[in-house]
């Protein structure tokens, strides 16, 4: 499985979230802010290229839309009413994917998944079965940081939209780097973090080696 | 080739496969009405803080379903397809303070129903509205035809969320009445809660999993187009290599709304010249959205299992847009090929072949 794009794109978060739709090259109505990072992060892996409309899509996240999510538990739970219908659409997991699939013309599978170590090993299924896949990995923050600093009992925020373009060896296209060995261990609870190997893409030179929860993988990086 | 291994189901119709199946044919379970006038199916004889002693009890009686040992499970792969996810136990907390996102990281499921079940190969959470287990499904016979793995466990849950409830109550989706698939009555949804469990393997039983497509479908966030759906049902066919005539029955994802059943109708007669027999399943148990993918394959596979394909109850007047007529009275389980599908929100859409090689 080659890698042929990726983008890093990660937001410290001082004051408060950003307005990503400014940003954006083609804006999409009624989203929010984590359809917004989602999209741009997929921008910027998708730059200069056409993804293959058959190319399958994965968007993981450990933590999913957060402030839809509030934005729900508000109307109904304190507030007493229905949420906005949009509101809550937009807190389907399905809903970035549609979007991001709109977005890119992409009208093969596309799945919602709970975390980078999940995704990964399905694309790799469908790489192997010849299919172009684009993986998203995508965390916001709340609107009211506060509340993030006490659910992730942290001080520091980031939100991160971070890319692969995965497929199949292209001929007379030169692959960023290879991801190959892809294993399950038992005892393999170790933490190589997500960043580490988008820093790798960016940065290094060689072989990575990626460990997180039980799943390892190499990342042969091509001169 | 892979195969049914071993199945589980609790239900609003019973507390296992064998008793919903058979709760189908004899009296119906009618929805309760919800304080705030809403229907719903619910699980019966459900405790307080039940969630995760719901979802191991399921995936240990789908494992025991399949006879398998312990050393199964270790390179096995845990597929749990989720719409609600964690939502009924953050809602525990908002109940009491309008406290929000107190449990939010989805991954803790598997790690917890892996831990409880001496699970240690792969997993993974899908959660794709309607289509969650049906995805999660497909994902694990794609994953073990890879020969990443030996055998995968496809668990869908569902449980009682007020959050999914008051989104379809947004968007005015929710039946007043009964759910009536095709029916020129019809007035939509009624929502129900369900946990169900696969496993999948190479052991050759009488229920395999020949093929299956999963497409976006980018029209409308909220409106299936015919075109699409079409092009999943002909998908998963032409990767079965058969013939739409080969199908006996299909098995509709008919959610009783204007909408999805015009759409999926349609679909249906772009693709068949000659309807195959139809059922749909929802009105015996409700929409259980993230688990109706491997719940009502379930339902129809323990149906089967007794012999008969339940009959789509509540029907009485055809719709001329949708012009199809499902099946009235249960019929005989055949051998032969079963198309079994799932349209959800957000246009993700997906479809299965099944091949029964018991019956008459």
């Amino acid at each position: 499985m080659y890698i042929y794009a990726f983008s890093n794109y990660t937001e410290e978060v001082t004051d408060k979230i950003s307005n990503k739709k400014i940003h954006l090259k083609k804006r999409v109505n009624r989203a929010d802010n984590y359809i917004n990072l989602t999209l741009l992060g997929a921008e910027k892996c998708l730059a200069d290229i056409t993804i293959d409309p058959d190319s399958n899509l994965y968007v993981a996240s450990d933590n999913g839309n957060l402030n839809s999510s509030v934005k729900i538990f508000k109307d109904i739970f304190i507030n007493r009413q229905l949420p906005m219908p949009f509101t809550f659409l937009n807190g389907v997991n399905v809903s970035t994917l549609f979007y991001v699939a709109k977005h890119f013309n992409i009208k093969g599978k596309t799945l919602f998944v709970d975390r980078f170590e999940s995704a990964l090993p399905q694309a790799f299924v469908d790489v192997k079965n010849g299919k172009e896949v684009l993986i998203g990995l995508v965390d916001e923050a709340t609107e009211d940081l506060d509340l993030y600093r006490d659910r992730f009992q942290c001080q520091e925020i980031e939100e991160s939209s971070r890319w692969l373009l995965l497929s199949p060896k292209k001929e007379n296209i030169q692959a960023i780097a290879k991801i190959e060995s892809i294993s399950w261990s038992e005892d393999g609870y170790k933490k190589s973090k997500i960043e580490k190997l988008f820093k790798f893409l960016e940065e290094g030179e060689g072989v990575f080696e990626f460990q997180q929860n039980n799943l390892s993988f190499l990342v042969k990086k091509y001169e | 080739m892979i195969y049914i291994e071993g199945y589980s189901l609790i239900s609003s119709l019973g507390e296992s496969a064998e008793n919903s199946a058979k709760a189908t044919q004899n009296s119906h379970i009618e929805p309760i009405i919800l304080e705030d006038g809403n229907r719903f199916y619910n699980i019966q004889n459900r405790k307080e803080g039940d969630y995760y002693d719901l979802i191991e009890r399921i995936t240990k009686e789908a494992i025991d379903s399949a006879n398998l040992a312990p050393d199964d499970l270790k390179n096995i792969a845990l597929f749990l397809g989720t719409c609600s996810a964690k939502l009924p136990l953050n809602e525990a907390h908002a109940r009491i303070n309008g406290d929000a996102l107190r449990e939010i990281n989805i991954s803790e499921i598997n790690s917890n129903i892996s831990q409880r079940l001496g699970i240690t190969g792969f997993n993974s959470v899908i959660s794709t509205a309607c289509t969650s287990s049906s995805n999660a499904l497909l994902q694990a016979k794609e994953m073990i035809e890879s020969g990443l793995v030996e055998k995968a466990i496809v668990v869908g849950v569902e449980l009682y969320n007020d959050v999914t409830l008051k989104g379809f109550e947004s968007f005015m989706l929710l039946s007043k009445d009964k759910m009536r698939p095709f029916d020129t009555n019809r007035d939509g949804v009624i929502l129900g809660e369900a946990l169900s469990a696969i496993v999948l393997g190479k052991k050759e039983g009488d229920f395999e999993v020949i093929s299956g497509s999963i497409k976006v479908d980018t029209s409308s966030i909220t409106s299936p187009t015919p075109a699409n759906l079409a092009e999943v049902m002909r998908e998963a066919m032409s990767k079965a290599n058969i013939d739409h005539k080969e199908i006996n029955l299909i098995k509709t994802h008919s959610t009783s709304t204007r909408q999805n059943d015009d759409a999926e109708s349609k679909a249906i007669h772009m693709v068949f010249d000659s309807i195959p027999k139809i059922t749909g399943l929802k009105p015996y148990m409700g929409h259980t959205m993230g688990a109706c993918g491997t719940t009502e394959l379930v339902l129809l596979i323990e149906s089967m299992r007794q012999g008969f394909i339940p009959k789509t109850i509540n029907f009485s007047e055809g719709d001329s847009e949708c012009n199809i007529t499902p099946i009235q009275e249960d019929i005989e389980a055949k051998e032969g090929y079963y198309l079994l599908n799932y349209f959800g929100f957000g246009g993700n859409n997906s479809s299965l072949v099944l091949r029964y090689k018991g019956g008459v």
